[in-house]
């Protein structure tokens, strides 16, 4: 470690400690009754707490006020229908995390693709003859983190061994019956 | 009304606290990125919160400072005066030195506010983040949160003394 970036830290916990005694030092010289004092602190302890807990109080708000957020995991065959499955996603406000959309050039694909999964209520995973290389992979990333999981045959496929007992939506002959099914599985709303 | 603007409750808890809720919710709305899911990160505005208490602190002492300017030209005024009214002397003189007194710990106070924001804001570089995106809840936000709201609480306290 560089003498500066020694002395820089030391300073700044100083730094701190200096102005948190002076920060009380000011409050006891303007708030002299006592139990202004303790709605002072008990301010400062709540937003203190607040912080700390900050993961649970974000998933929770996540929850409560987010709108729901779908991954789609296709084969650049099948993007014409993985365009209108998010589509259809959109039209009832869901957030949906496509490939094409979200990766720019230079990024890293993989960390993309972890942060989007990461974030994801639902992951939708398109089926065809032809299947993403990745889809393995992203399948044992959902499990992971316990994200619902939503096959979708695009055509007469095997289903991939990863969602072996899970129920599929059947969008060989496209249909808005079917489509509205994938967005309500997705979403939560109904169909 | 006025008695919920100038209560204690009002002034160190739903002010500071709501200021606190606020700043959240405008840095959750003004995201670019909507896909990703509200994070703890979201809630990391402790600094903004002091930053906002050092600049209102700096008002607060703008202000004290022209009523000062007024009240000394007010002294002076009434001194002037034929025959001078000293009862309104004494009180212009009393107001004159209750700001000067104020406007002198002021100077104190935004110097510690400038330390403050410093070496908290240091301390969460060095120490606050698990990695590149991941704050530490406690050294990240919960410090830097609880010191913000604090900041603010002294600001109300300045305001109404």
């Amino acid at each position: 470690m560089s003498k500066h970036t020694r002395i820089t830290d030391v300073a700044s916990v100083l730094g701190v400690a200096v102005s948190t005694t002076g920060v009380a030092l000011a409050l006891r010289e303007l708030v002299d009754v006592r139990w202004e004092i303790l709605v002072s602190l008990g301010s400062a302890l709540f937003a203190f707490v607040a912080g700390w807990q900050s993961k649970e109080i974000a998933k929770q708000a996540g929850k409560i006020f987010g709108r729901r957020r779908v991954f789609l995991s296709y084969a650049a065959e099948n993007e014409k229908l993985a365009r209108q499955i998010a589509e259809a996603l959109r039209g009832v406000g869901a957030h949906v995390w496509l490939d094409q959309e979200r990766i720019r050039p230079g990024e890293n694909i993989h960390a993309a693709i972890l942060r989007g999964i990461e974030s994801a209520d639902s992951f939708v995973a398109v089926i065809s003859t032809r299947r993403s290389a990745a889809l393995s992979e992203e399948l044992s990333l959902a499990k992971e983190r316990g994200i619902r999981l939503i096959p979708i045959l695009a055509e007469d496929a095997d289903i991939p061994p990863e969602l072996a007992g899970i129920q599929y939506v059947d969008l060989r002959h496209p249909s808005e019956k079917a489509l509205a099914d994938v967005v309500a599985a997705s979403t939560g709303s109904p169909a | 009304m006025e008695a919920l603007l100038i209560s204690p409750f009002f002034l160190y808890a739903m002010f500071p606290l709501g200021s606190a809720l606020l700043g959240v919710a405008v840095k959750h709305a003004t995201r670019n990125d909507q896909y990703a899911k509200f994070a703890k990160e979201d809630l990391a505005v402790g600094l903004d919160l002091m930053l906002t208490a050092c600049l209102m602190y700096v008002l607060l002492t703008t202000n004290r400072a022209v009523a000062l300017r007024d009240a000394n030209a007010a002294i002076a005024k009434a001194l002037s005066g034929n025959p001078a009214t000293t009862s309104a002397i004494a009180e212009l003189q009393a107001t004159s030195l209750l700001l000067s007194s104020q406007l002198t710990m002021s100077g104190w106070l935004i110097a510690l506010f400038f330390l403050a924001l410093w070496s908290v804001s240091t301390v969460v570089r060095k120490w606050g983040w698990k990695s590149n995106t991941e704050m530490k809840p406690v050294v990240g936000i919960a410090l830097p949160l609880a010191f913000g709201v604090l900041c603010l609480v002294l600001v109300a306290a300045g305001a109404v003394k």
